[in-house]
């Protein structure tokens, strides 16, 4: 048949046009309710006056971010010095999640690349396999950890028992049980987008760049990695961001030497010696760093395809 | 048409097997330096499997690929002196057209300043000058194909590989390329070794032409040998369009043979090697039968259907016996296309006929 080209049908096409608004309307509902305004309820808060039994006075003070930035001194009166407690933790927590963003690539990338080069059904079981932890609460599979890494438990025993070594390895407590905390917990996170990226990779541009004479090296840093860095970003940023502010692996594996953010913030929250506003500060602080690196990226991401 | 008997890919032996599934049965084919040379067959016919163990993307199971003297069938892909322009073209999507062109000079080790001439030279070649810059997602399909065409032709490969590389364009773009294809072959003297499906395509491009079937070469030769004289029905049958008789072969002699027609009319022409006494099949094309009174000629029957198609009119004429045959003739005022229903009788010179091999 001799047809004329088709039109396509586009977003703006005049039939389609006219749903968008009243579908989308929930969600945006949802999430103006139950996400922005909690988070305008935190900066707001992170300007009161605390109340010391938990919550806030409704009078303006900069107290929390003082509180965070400089010492006083124990009565307030002394000449402000730089307080590095919070900065400190911060630092820690930046590494931390940093490292564990790095980990979970190293062991993600190729989980990823192995399950989106598998075929058909066997790819379908793997995908499966992957997410199957997930189906039990992130408390439980902590504690579970925690007592897999003790000083006397299986861990080491089975290792004790090869001969691999002769005193029990001390990783409970330690940065390294942190750091196994946060990378066991986040990896699907990394695997996943990148596994789509690769999915959609185009198998014949590792041919084409063998057949320009490039070796296995060079046509994974040059050819590969370029075509799926969207999904390895998308990964660092799912994997980054939550375990910057994680609390459980730090609460139960790190001990009170390694605490992170999340930590501190829930403490702030919990209990008489709570301090709601110092909590919100800290979020608010945590919340500014996420969002300077996310816009750092998406500005270049667009000078890119700009 | 180059005449030149230095070998540039000799292919010896060739087998290739998928699990059970022979993609390729003890191929061997000798393409020759400077030559346009050309795998045809139908898809799944493994042409596509031998341009990619020439290329090194697949390894063959059996024989040697020797590449001017060296057998390369155990080197990888990188290691081979060829080039591939690749099917939906493979360009490089995160590189513009002069870096997707450089890439395989770079990984030569020359350095940017002779990597970036000989670019030049090449886009040149290929009328892409004004494109240097631009990223492939800004290109047409018929840059696209030409930029993958340039990049294979960048390092001066000795064998150009192109795997059915027109396939995605239109049908006018694809005419147009045929010819700079053709042209650019002869200007640079590269042995081009080009996979197609399409008999077309094959026939006005290429030098030589191998056609494949089944894992076999069926035949190799110029395109007025495969055409004229097939070897066996499956060639007569796939390169352009032939009546297939069912004749009784009596006589076999000097490349010639004599054989009884439907309805009892005896000719004598030429056979292909290997054709045998007994039933067997004679190739008319349809343009070379003539249309006579009801009566005369050598076979008989009634036009049953016209196909219009132009320039031109199919004629199916049923025979006799329940045979279908197509007669071509000229869409003219001077000529007089039978009526459907009417009865005609058929004829064609003995020399247009050949009897083949099953």
């Amino acid at each position: 048949m001799a047809a004329g080209p088709q039109p396509t049908p586009t977003a703006n096409t005049s039939t389609y046009a006219g749903f968008g608004i009243p579908l989308i309307l929930p969600a945006w509902v949802i999430i103006g309710f139950f996400l922005v305004v909690p988070v305008c309820m935190m900066l707001i808060y992170s300007f009161l006056t605390k109340e010391f039994r938990g919550g806030v006075i409704w009078e303006f003070s900069l107290a929390a971010y003082d509180q965070f930035f400089f010492d006083r001194g124990l009565f307030g009166d002394e000449p402000p010095k730089i307080e590095w407690t919070y900065i400190t933790i911060f630092w820690r927590s930046i590494w931390q999640a940093a490292l564990a963003t790095l980990f979970c690539l190293i062991i993600g990338f190729p989980t990823a690349w192995f399950i989106a080069t598998r075929t058909g059904r066997n790819r379908s079981i793997w995908l499966f396999l992957i997410t199957i932890p997930y189906w039990v609460n992130l408390l439980i599979r902590t504690i579970s950890m925690k007592f897999l890494i003790r000083d006397n438990g299986p861990m080491n025993e089975l290792l004790l028992s090869t001969g691999l070594i002769s005193e029990p390895i001390h990783i409970i407590n330690t940065n390294l049980a942190v750091q196994l905390g946060l990378f066991y917990s986040y990896l699907p996170f990394m695997v996943l987008p990148i596994y789509a990226a690769v999915e959609r990779y185009n198998f014949a541009l590792s041919e084409a760049a063998a057949d320009l004479y490039a070796s296995r090296t060079v046509t994974l840093t040059q050819i590969i990695l370029p075509a799926v860095k969207p999904g390895i970003i998308a990964g660092c940023i799912l994997v980054f961001v939550p375990s910057l502010g994680a609390f459980l692996a730090p609460d139960l594996l790190g001990g009170a030497k390694n605490f992170m953010i999340g930590s501190l913030i829930e403490e702030q929250f919990k209990g008489a010696a709570g301090n709601w506003p110092f909590g919100a500060a800290a979020s608010m602080i945590l919340l500014s760093m996420v969002l300077v690196v996310l816009t750092l990226y998406a500005r270049q991401q667009t000078r890119e395809q700009g | 048409m180059p005449e030149n008997d230095n070998i540039a890919v000799d292919i010896q032996n060739v087998t290739k097997m998928y699990g059970s599934f022979t993609a390729l049965k003890d191929v061997n084919l000798d393409i020759r330096d400077n030559e346009f040379f050309t795998l045809l067959g139908p898809s799944g016919c493994g042409k596509t499997t031998l341009l990619r163990s020439i290329a090194g993307f697949e390894d063959i199971t059996k024989g040697a690929i020797v590449l001017y003297g060296q057998n390369i069938a155990n080197l990888l892909p990188n290691q081979r002196p060829v080039n591939t322009v690749f099917q939906q073209y493979a360009l490089f999507p995160h590189m513009n057209v002069t870096q997707n062109v450089m890439f395989g000079l770079l990984r030569l080790g020359q350095d940017k300043t002779t990597a970036k001439a000989r670019v030049g030279e090449v886009l040149e070649l290929v009328q892409l000058t004004a494109f240097a810059d631009r990223m492939p997602s800004q290109l047409s399909g018929g840059q696209q194909q030409r930029v993958a065409l340039a990049r294979a032709l960048a390092p001066s490969p000795k064998v150009l590989l192109l795997d059915e590389p027109l396939s995605a364009l239109d049908l006018k773009l694809r005419q147009a390329v045929r010819l700079e294809l053709q042209q650019i072959q002869q200007q640079t003297g590269i042995t081009f070794v080009f996979v197609t499906h399409d008999q077309e395509e094959a026939l006005t491009m290429s030098d030589r032409i191998a056609v494949i079937e089944g894992g076999h070469v069926q035949q190799v030769g110029t395109a007025r040998e495969i055409y004229e004289a097939p070897k066996n029905k499956f060639v007569a049958d796939f390169i352009g369009e032939t009546n297939l008789l069912d004749v009784n072969v009596t006589d076999l002699a000097g490349g010639k043979g004599s054989c009884i027609l439907p309805g009892g009319a005896q000719i004598t022409c030429p056979a292909a090697d290997g054709a045998h006494a007994g039933p067997g099949h004679l190739s008319v094309r349809p343009e070379r039968i003539a249309i006579t009174t009801a009566g005369e000629g050598l076979v008989q029957g009634n036009a049953s259907r016209h196909i219009y198609l132009g320039t031109d009119v199919h004629v199916e004429v049923t025979l006799t016996d329940g045979e279908k045959v197509t007669v071509r003739m000229q869409n003219s005022t001077q000529i007089q296309i039978p009526e459907v229903g009417q009865s005609v009788g058929l004829d064609f010179e003995a020399d247009a006929a050949r009897l083949l091999v099953d």
